[in-house]
């Protein structure tokens, strides 16, 4: 019966991913990621067997990508090879002995198995409760050797989204400014890293990148014209289009959640006010008016409220503006430099930037002004964005001579270090869900 | 040739109705009116000629220059000096203050200039609060050369935040080089 379904799903991959089996785990949330402290899991995940013609190198590459997204999605403790019953392994459920998993310490099993066809690949996971003694899932890929990133994007989310019931991060972007031109230029990466594109390539500087709520384009400020004015580029085009060129500032700029509206900073009358435009860039309409500066407005998710920095107080602090009441209150007091407010995609709480003994730490803070917590220990670190899930942060860091982008989660992992050049990689800003 | 057909004029002007009142009195008016006019004439030419030298010293002054990657050209000028500021502030101490007043110097004398007041700060702080900053500081500088009396129209303002450092260092001798208001033409 059993190698009967297994021969009938065999025939059935075609491309894409299809469930091996059935998963029996019938919808168990073995991992709440919305509660406060996460239970991290003993995960073993035994070398990757090749099981016929796969070109050189992919099985090393796939293995190194899978361990580093399976240590940045934060839910396992990754056993070391040497204590497993099978270093390396392509465990399936006829031939699983969860008894030795069980014994050696193991609470999940990941098993993966490669086989290359022609220039395609095809790739299977399954995934193991070795406690329980059941298989949990498992799903085959297949598709060209260009598309190994996107399969295993999909892999690793499926892996998470079977654990805990909700989406992982392995299939959006970041977007960042890099100086390795010279220039200030945006770039779009992986989560992890390994493959990157440039999206402007002007010379000029450009900065402040910030994703549509669609994930198909930025906005971003650029001073090609002698003016901090306002662009849209598209990803997949790469096509920039001037949206706004208002003397003055038209910058730190911020989709709201419905991507009808963009806040950004403009100028006020010797200072800089915060103002909402059009999704053309347009009618600007000023949201405050007062002397102080204002900067780097950040939505609340339901895009009722505006977080921004402002120096009323004399020192830049964070302020929220109502958009129903049009009332302002001040959210943080500690510190005597807060900057770089952003909106939690779950709403529940902001990370900002504070200046320390001259450096800066993450913090994040509930929007009622409670429950201020310092996320970074090493460095100084600031620019905070949020992944789509609302648990991954990710930042720029500063921990030897120059600026790189970090990854880690508000509840204490990592950090991890996801750019590594000698030049400044700054501003990253996550993307929204991109499936 | 202008200037000797209206001094001529002017001498008319004076000496006509000198005539037609006391005809005998000519030769002393004449005589009277003559020595201040070439004094007069001395004083323009030399002012005329600091003028002329001043206008040299600053077309001396000057020098072009282009941003990488941002449009258009600008002059630079030694006469227009950098203005300086504590972190994180943007008001005038009282060098910031001599330094304006002679700027405001260069520009009465030279009232055909644009110029843009560019705002800058050091690398510590968010770059996107920086640009808040350097704006309000190019304000700053703004408006007190408006209160001397320049045209606000000669004077426009544009904040880089931190992104164009005078001084690349990561310490505070470059730090101070860096937070600072700078001054190019756009045009003359």
């Amino acid at each position: 019966m059993r190698w009967m379904r297994n021969t009938v799903l065999f025939f059935l991959v075609v491309s894409g991913a299809i469930l091996v089996y059935p998963h029996k785990g019938g919808g168990i949330i073995y991992i709440d990621i919305n509660s406060p402290q996460i239970r991290r899991f003993y995960l073993a995940f035994p070398a990757i067997k090749d099981l016929g013609n796969t070109p050189q190198g992919i099985k090393e590459e796939v293995e190194k990508t899978l361990v580093q997204d399976l240590t940045i999605s934060d839910l396992f403790y990754l056993m070391e090879r040497v204590k497993l019953p099978q270093q390396e392994a392509y465990v399936t459920e006829e031939n699983i002995d969860f008894v030795s998993w069980k014994n050696s310490g193991t609470e999940f099993l990941l098993s993966v198995g490669i086989k290359g066809e022609r220039n395609a690949v095809s790739l299977e996971f399954r995934l193991f409760d070795a406690i329980q003694g059941v298989y949990v899932a498992g799903k085959r890929y297949h598709g060209s050797l260009a598309e190994i990133r996107v399969i295993l994007g999909k892999l690793a989310d499926e892996v998470v989204q079977q654990l805990t019931g909700e989406r992982g991060i392995f299939q959006t972007k970041i977007a960042f400014v890099t100086d390795r031109t010279g220039n200030k230029e945006i770039a779009v990466m992986d989560v992890n890293s390994r493959s990157e594109t440039m999206v402007t390539k002007n010379g000029s500087i450009n900065i402040s990148p910030d994703w549509h709520p669609d994930g198909r384009s930025l906005l971003y400020t650029s001073y090609q014209r002698r003016n901090p004015d306002l662009y849209q580029v598209f990803i997949s085009t790469r096509n920039s289009i001037l949206l706004s060129a208002v003397p003055g500032p038209n910058a730190t700029p911020a989709w709201s959640p419905d991507g009808k509206r963009i806040a950004l900073m403009m100028r006020g009358e010797n200072n800089t006010e915060i103002y909402l435009l059009n999704e053309q860039g347009k009618e600007p309409v000023m949201l405050t008016r007062s002397w102080d500066s204002k900067a780097s407005p950040t939505w609340s998710p339901d895009g009722k409220q505006i977080a921004f920095v402002s120096d009323r107080s004399g020192t830049p602090q964070i302020y929220i503006f109502d958009l129903t009441t049009r009332k302002l209150r001040r959210l943080t007091y500690e510190g005597g430099y807060n900057c770089s407010p952003a909106w939690s995609p779950k709403g529940d709480r902001i990370a900002f930037a504070r200046q320390e003994e001259g450096r800066f730490h993450l913090y994040t803070i509930r929007p009622d002004g409670t429950d201020v917590r310092r996320l970074t220990k090493e460095g100084s670190n600031e620019n905070p964005s949020w992944a789509p899930n609302g648990r991954h942060l990710a930042f720029t860091s500063k921990q030897g001579g120059n600026y790189d982008i970090y990854i880690m989660t508000a509840d204490g992992g990592g950090p991890w270090k996801v750019t590594d050049t000698a030049a400044n990689e700054t501003e990253p800003t996550w993307s929204p869900w991109l499936q | 040739m202008v200037r000797s057909v209206v001094r001529l004029l002017v001498a008319l002007l004076v000496v006509i109705p000198l005539i037609s009142f006391s005809g005998c009195a000519l030769f002393e008016k004449e005589q009277a009116v003559t020595p201040p006019e070439t004094k007069m004439t001395q004083e323009e030419k030399d002012k005329a000629q600091r003028a002329a030298e001043e206008q040299k010293a600053f077309e001396q002054s000057l020098a072009k220059k282009t941003y990488p990657g941002i449009s258009g050209e600008v002059w630079e000028s030694t006469q227009l000096k950098d203005i300086y500021f504590s972190f994180d502030q943007y008001d005038l101490n009282e060098d910031a203050r001599k330094i304006l007043a002679d700027t405001f110097k260069v520009l009465a004398a030279h009232t055909g200039l644009v110029i843009q007041i560019e705002g800058h700060c050091d690398e510590r702080g968010s770059n996107e609060y920086n640009l808040a900053l350097g704006e309000k500081r190019a304000a700053s500088a703004k408006q007190y050369l408006t209160k001397l009396g320049v045209q606000a129209s000669r004077l426009s303002v544009i904040s880089y935040g931190e992104e164009m450092p005078a001084d690349p260092g990561h310490n505070e001798a470059a730090w101070s080089k860096n937070r600072r208001c700078h001054f190019v033409i756009l045009s003359r």
